[in-house]
C-alpha cells in the first residue's frame, strides 16, 4: 500500500533534519548567514513592504487586553470581495478597495457592503502591497498602477467619484519616481511618495507641479519611512535621522537623530512620535525622550492613530489569531484586544466609527469600537 | 494526538531529528486544514504545507519559546506562505529546494482526506477565536483543560465555558447543513 501525503512528508522531513544532524556546527552557522542576510533587493521590499502593509505587528509574549479591559470592540461584519485586496480607503460616501489580483478599485457601499462600481487600473500583481496603490480625498479617488520595474514608469490615475470614470493617467517622471511606495492625501492636495521624494499632483489633472527630493547618500534605495502629515514630509533616512521638509519651500526643516535603534517607521502624533521598531518594540519618544516602551513581537510597521489611540494588527502567538489591538499613545497600555477571523491585512481605514480591514484573502472585517 | 509530554517549544528547540518529527506530527492536520479551508484547492495546500515544514526545519534554531508559543510561530510561517501563495498565485518551494525535498504528487485518497481537514476545520472557522482555540486544543489536540487554563493564563472554568460554548455552536451549525 502507498504511503499518504503526510507520510511522505514525513520520511523527507526526516531525511532533510538528519542531513542537517550531521553538519558540522561551522556549516550550520554559515549557512544560516547566508539564509538569513538580506540582500540588497530584499533591503528594499522590506521597507516597500513596511511602507506599504498598513499594520502588522507579530506579537509575543503579550498579554492581549489584559489591562483595564473594561467593553471591548467587536467584530461585526466579514465579508468576501475579490480574491485578494490591497489598499482601503474611504471616502466620497464609499469605500474604495483594491482588488490586488485582478487590478482594479471596488466602489462598496459602505452600508449594504456591495460593490457598486468596479473601476479598471491595471499595475503590477507582484507588486508589494498589492497594486493599485489608493487613497480617497482632494476632490478624486487616486490610483497607482506600478510598473514591473523598479526604472520608474508607473501611472497615477485619478478617479471621479461622481461618474466612477478615470478622468487622468500620468505616468511619473522615471527620475523622480523610480520606485513608488505609496499615494497620500495632505492640504488638500495628492502626493505620491517615490524613493527619491515626493511628488506633488495638481488635484484637477493629476499633472505633477512640484518636487521635494530627499537627502540621501547617492546609490541608496531610498529611505526606510516617508510619508507626508502636518504640513510636513518625514523621512526617516538609514543614517538613522528623522528629516522634516516644509511642503510649501521643500526646504528640510529639521534633521534629528533617532533615538530608537533599529527603528523602521514613525507616526506624529499629538503625544510625540510613536516608533516602531525592529524586534516588535513600540516607543514613544517627545522632545527626544522616551516616555515608553512596549515590546509586541518580532517585527513591527504602522500603527493606525487616531487621536489618543492607536490601532495594531497583531498575531497573538499565544493563540495563532490574528488581533486587533487598541493602545492607549499617552500610556503605551492595550486597552483591548479583539480576535480577527481573517489573517493577515492589508489595508485599515475608519468608516464613521468603524474599522475596515482589508485582507490578502480578499475579505473585508468590520470592527466596531465600543461607544463612549 | 499527543505521543509524549513534551511540550512543543521542547520539541521545536531541540536539535534532534525525532524531535522536530514530533512536532510536525501533532500539527500537521491543523496546518493542512488551515490551508484546505483558505485556498480550497489540496494541491496548493499540500504544496504550501510542505513549505511551511521546510521553513520551520530551516528556521527552528532562531526560534525562541520566550516570543510566544512554538504553535503560533508554526502558523505565523503558514500564513505568510498563504499571503504569498495569494499574491503569487503559486506556492513557493524556495525551502523544499534549500534542504532537497521533492514536491508530493497526490493520490485521490490524499485529496478526499485533505478535503476533509478542511471542511472538518470549516465547522470552527466561524466560532469566536476564543472558543475556536479551546475547542482545537481540548477537542482536536485532546489537551487537558489545565494545560490549556495554564497557557492562556485563565481559569479552566473559562476555558470550559469556552469548549461547551463552541461546541454548541457547532452543532448548531452541523444542524443546519442536515
Amino acid at each position: 500500500m502507498s504511503q499518504d501525503f503526510t507520510t511522505r512528508l514525513q520520511l523527507q522531513l526526516r531525511e532533510a533534519a538528519l542531513r542537517d544532524e550531521r553538519r558540522s556546527p561551522l556549516e550550520r552557522r554559515l549557512a544560516g548567514l547566508r539564509h538569513g542576510m538580506p540582500r540588497p533587493a530584499v533591503v528594499t521590499a522590506a521597507a516597500l513592504a513596511a511602507a506599504l502593509v498598513v499594520a502588522v505587528v507579530v506579537a509575543g509574549g503579550l498579554r492581549w487586553g489584559g489591562e483595564h479591559a473594561v467593553a471591548h470592540p467587536k467584530v461585526i461584519a466579514d465579508f468576501p470581495l475579490a480574491d485578494n485586496l490591497g489598499f482601503i480607503s474611504a471616502g466620497h460616501g464609499s469605500v474604495w478597495v483594491a482588488d490586488s489580483k485582478d487590478l482594479r478599485v471596488l466602489r462598496v457601499d459602505p452600508r449594504s457592503h456591495q460593490v457598486q462600481a468596479r473601476i479598471r487600473t491595471g499595475g503590477d500583481t507582484n507588486a508589494f502591497g498589492g497594486d493599485p496603490l489608493l487613497n480617497a480625498g482632494a476632490g478624486a479617488v487616486w490610483a497607482v498602477a506600478r510598473a514591473p520595474s523598479s526604472d520608474g514608469g508607473h501611472r497615477v490615475l485619478r478617479i471621479d467619484p461622481a461618474t466612477n470614470k478615470i478622468t487622468a493617467r500620468v505616468t511619473m517622471p522615471a527620475a523622480q519616481a523610480p520606485i513608488v511606495f505609496d499615494v497620500q492625501i495632505e492640504q488638500g492636495r495628492p502626493w505620491v511618495i517615490t524613493n527619491r521624494g515626493a511628488i506633488a499632483l495638481d488635484s484637477a489633472t493629476a499633472r505633477p507641479v512640484s518636487f521635494i527630493r530627499f537627502r540621501q547618500p547617492a546609490g541608496e534605495p531610498g529611505p526606510l519611512w516617508a510619508f507626508v502629515a502636518r504640513g510636513e514630509l518625514w523621512v526617516l533616512t538609514r543614517n538613522g535621522t528623522l528629516d522634516r521638509y516644509d511642503l510649501g519651500s521643500g526646504r528640510r526643516t529639521a534633521s534629528d537623530e533617532v533615538p530608537v535603534a533599529g527603528a523602521q517607521v514613525v507616526v506624529p502624533t499629538d503625544e510625540g512620535l510613536l516608533y516602531g521598531a525592529n524586534g516588535g518594540e513600540l516607543v514613544l519618544v517627545r522632545d527626544g525622550r522616551e516616555l515608553w516602551r512596549r515590546e509586541l513581537g518580532t517585527t513591527v510597521s504602522l500603527p493606525l492613530v487616531l487621536g489618543g489611540t492607536a490601532w495594531l494588527h497583531a498575531t497573538d502567538t499565544a493563540t495563532g489569531r490574528d488581533r486587533l489591538i487598541e493602545l492607549d499613545v499617552r500610556s503605551g497600555k492595550v486597552r483591548s484586544s479583539t480576535g480577527l477571523p481573517q489573517f493577515g491585512i492589508r489595508g485599515i481605514t475608519t468608516v464613521g466609527d468603524d474599522l475596515w480591514l482589508s485582507t490578502p484573502n480578499g475579505r473585508v472585517t468590520i470592527v466596531r469600537p465600543p461607544s463612549d | 494526538m499527543r505521543s509524549t509530554t513534551r511540550s512543543d517549544e521542547d520539541l521545536l528547540s531541540a536539535a534532534d531529528a525525532r524531535s522536530f518529527e514530533e512536532f510536525y506530527l501533532r500539527h500537521v492536520d491543523v496546518v493542512l486544514g488551515y490551508f484546505a479551508r483558505r485556498t480550497g484547492d489540496p494541491e496548493l495546500a499540500a504544496d504550501l504545507v510542505s513549505e511551511t515544514f521546510a521553513a520551520a526545519l530551516a528556521g527552528r534554531r532562531r526560534y525562541r519559546p520566550r516570543k510566544g508559543a512554538a504553535a503560533s510561530w508554526l502558523f505565523g510561517i503558514a500564513s505568510r506562505k498563504l499571503a504569498d501563495a495569494q499574491r503569487k498565485g503559486y506556492a513557493e518551494r524556495r525551502m523544499c529546494r534549500k534542504l532537497g525535498m521533492e514536491r508530493i504528487d497526490l493520490t485521490d485518497a490524499d485529496i478526499a482526506h485533505i478535503e476533509a481537514l478542511g471542511e472538518s476545520g470549516a465547522l470552527l472557522a466561524g466560532l469566536p477565536a476564543d472558543q475556536e482555540f479551546a475547542v482545537r486544543a481540548h477537542v482536536i489536540d485532546e489537551r487537558g483543560y489545565g494545560e490549556i487554563a495554564g497557557e492562556l493564563q485563565t481559569s479552566e472554568a473559562v476555558v470550559r465555558k469556552r469548549v461547551s460554548r463552541g461546541l454548541a455552536t457547532a452543532r448548531r451549525k452541523i444542524g443546519r447543513h442536515e
